[in-house]
């Protein structure tokens, strides 16, 4: 049984959600931005960094269930014990007394990763061509599948450091403030 | 030679950089909607462009060719300057960089097609190895060694974590900010 390529796939997963360095990693985004600025629009904007983690939260749910379990999840349904919707976490930009706190939404998420995450390093490199569904539909290899939410964390990584520099006022290269 | 490690890297990179089965998270797939007036705007409190994160990421993908593949031949070693001509746009790379607009300003086409040459020219590298070569240290550009699959899962992160950004600059500037 190999697992050279799920090895390499999980490495990846690794560093794209939770690097151990300075790489560009989700959670340490989401560290560097202040509560108090974590319902904040940027001029022009329709998303908020609460929204954005909603959604990567969302996505892990969802492709899990409907990759790797029996599909039966909806947007619809609890986000875990928010007390919101998943959908309502990624699509409402204030749930007022609702909201739930920082922490509680970052555990959500961590928790959606982690079902993925062991669902991928479950298997074998053979596995990797097989078809599974994701929630929009249609028939990918498992590989695509695993892709897809790796490289969805650090775009949205990026939306993420994109609006706390607008928020902070400090829009610059790491090189620039390091005089290089 | 066994090469599933390397398939699956190269898989991730191709996916974050062009986006071949899926452009949404993709540095070229998010650059194919920034129009010739997006391209140098930027949003209240921000200061960096589109212009200035495509060279930015093509500036990272020449010096981690130099570190991992190319004996140091450009940026040399130590670093001698992080300002080498940017191919035949006329410009440095540091200067591409910038968040200032140049004199001779190159076009978005040819910055596009610059980048797009530079990150062909690191999956080419990547695609000569086989698994164990993945495993070879190399120094980064702040002396640190690791092993010549992190510079590429560094690429991969950096491809779709600007790819997030640029979008979000887009999305601003478009007026049409939504989960994509």
């Amino acid at each position: 049984m190999s697992r050279e390529g799920i090895e390499q796939l999980l490495y990846m997963m690794d560093m794209a959600f939770d690097a151990q360095g300075y790489e560009d990693s989700l959670l340490r985004n989401l560290r560097s931005m202040p509560e108090d600025s974590w319902l904040w629009m940027p001029p022009g904007g329709s998303r908020n960094v609460r929204m954005i983690a909603g959604h990567v939260a969302a996505c892990k749910y969802m492709y899990w269930d409907h990759a790797f379990g029996d599909g039966t999840l909806t947007w619809n349904d609890p986000a875990g014990a928010l007390g919101a919707s998943i959908e309502e976490m990624q699509s409402t930009p204030d749930l007022g007394a609702r909201e739930p706190s920082v922490g509680a939404t970052i555990e959500w998420l961590c928790e959606g990763h982690r079902l993925f995450r062991d669902s991928v390093a479950a298997l074998d490199d053979a596995e990797l061509p097989r078809l599974r569904r994701p929630p929009e539909g249609g028939m990918h290899e498992t590989r695509w599948v695993i892709a897809v939410l790796s490289h969805h964390d650090l775009y949205h990584a990026g939306e993420i450091n994109h609006i706390r520099a607008l928020r902070q006022g400090d829009d610059r290269w790491a090189w620039e403030e390091e005089g290089r | 030679m066994t090469r599933a490690a390397v398939e699956q890297l190269l898989y991730l990179l191709d996916e974050a950089f062009e986006g071949i089965d899926k452009p949404w998270h993709s540095m070229l797939g998010n650059l194919a909607s920034v129009t010739e007036d997006d391209w140098l705007w930027t949003p209240n409190g921000g200061a960096r462009t589109v212009r200035g994160i495509t060279s930015h990421v093509g500036g990272a993908v020449y010096l981690y060719y130099d570190r991992a593949f190319g004996n140091y031949a450009v940026f040399g070693e130590p670093i001698k300057s992080w300002n080498v001509p940017a191919g035949d746009l006329g410009v440095g790379t540091e200067d591409l960089d910038s968040v200032h607009r140049l004199e001779n300003e190159p076009t978005m086409a040819a910055v596009i097609a610059w980048v797009t040459e530079r990150a062909r020219a690191f999956r080419d590298a990547v695609a000569q190895l086989g698994d164990a070569a993945m495993m070879e240290q190399r120094t980064n550009h702040r002396g640190e060694a690791f092993p010549i699959r992190w510079f590429v899962a560094t690429m991969i992160q950096h491809y779709a974590y600007h790819a997030g950004e640029i979008n979000h600059i887009r999305a601003l500037h478009q007026g049409n900010d939504s989960e994509g």
